[in-house]
């Protein structure tokens, strides 16, 4: 194994190991609650959830502000039209 | 004599040497199509093209559908080292947008969160790295899986024995 590949792979497990490590740290700071690796960004009453703690206001949160905006989508079928009253 | 450059066309090229007029034992060792052709051709260049027009409603379809299976398995081949890339590039992404949400979590001040959120990107970042390493040697694997799929293919139709040792040296990695 060259040594290139070595370092790719050392460079690779620590980084798997240090966020390991670091998600660990984080974990135990929330007080064992698992909620803290949630993310979620509802647009249908426009509430971002981080970690269990509502944000208010996605103004200042890269990203998060971004999807925010773009509103509900809605993906459901259109309605079939009235049918014509008879005659 | 070296039989292994001629190919197909060869037998209907009459610029050429006269192949089909080789002996029995030569002509044993051509591959299977240009060998029925070469023996049919013994007998009757006439009769060669009366089966070739006669039988076409038979061999063209088949012809085609040996070519469409052939390609189906190679882009089969080639679309199993695309998923392992895109697994690995699905990795990498995940672990860039987690390292934005950190930063998101750093401007709300919710400290676990950043904490989670970072070690999950940087852990999901290094799972990509490793996934790439896997990806890439799959695809040298599969690039020799190809080429060995490409000359089982022609193999009815051109018959390379001048190359054996580079065959072996192919195979070998397979096989370990």
């Amino acid at each position: 194994m060259s040594s290139a590949k070595k370092i790719y792979l050392a460079v690779a497990g620590g980084l798997v190991a240090a966020g390991l490590v670091l998600a660990a740290i984080g974990f135990v700071a929330s007080g064992f609650d698992l909620a803290v690796f949630n993310t979620q960004i509802d647009l249908r009453d426009d509430t971002v959830i981080l970690g269990g703690v509502e944000v208010d206001d996605p103004t200042g949160l890269p990203l998060i502000e971004q999807l925010a905006k773009v509103g509900e989508i809605d993906v459901s079928a259109p309605k079939a039209p009235e049918a014509p009253a008879a005659p | 004599m070296q039989l292994s450059k001629y190919t197909l066309g060869d037998f209907f090229d009459h610029r050429r040497e006269k192949l089909w007029r080789l002996p029995r034992a030569t002509l044993d060792e051509l591959p299977v199509v240009p060998r029925a052709i070469a023996r049919t051709r013994r007998r009757s260049n006439a009769l060669l093209w009366i089966l070739a027009i006669v039988g076409s409603p038979v061999w063209i379809p088949l012809l085609l559908a040996f070519v469409a299976v052939a390609a189906a398995v190679y882009i089969c081949i080639w679309v199993l080292a695309l998923c392992v890339w895109i697994v690995a590039v699905a990795l990498g992404g995940m672990g860039v947008v987690e390292l934005v949400f950190a930063v998101g979590g750093v401007v709300v001040g919710h400290v676990p969160y950043v904490f989670a959120s970072v070690g999950a990107g940087l852990a999901l970042l290094g799972l990509a790295l490793l996934a790439g390493a896997g990806a890439w040697a799959a695809s040298k694997q599969i690039a020799r899986l190809s080429a060995l799929w490409a000359k089982k293919v022609v193999s009815p139709f051109w018959k390379d024995r001048g190359n054996k040792s580079s065959r072996s040296a192919e195979a070998a990695p397979l096989a370990a």
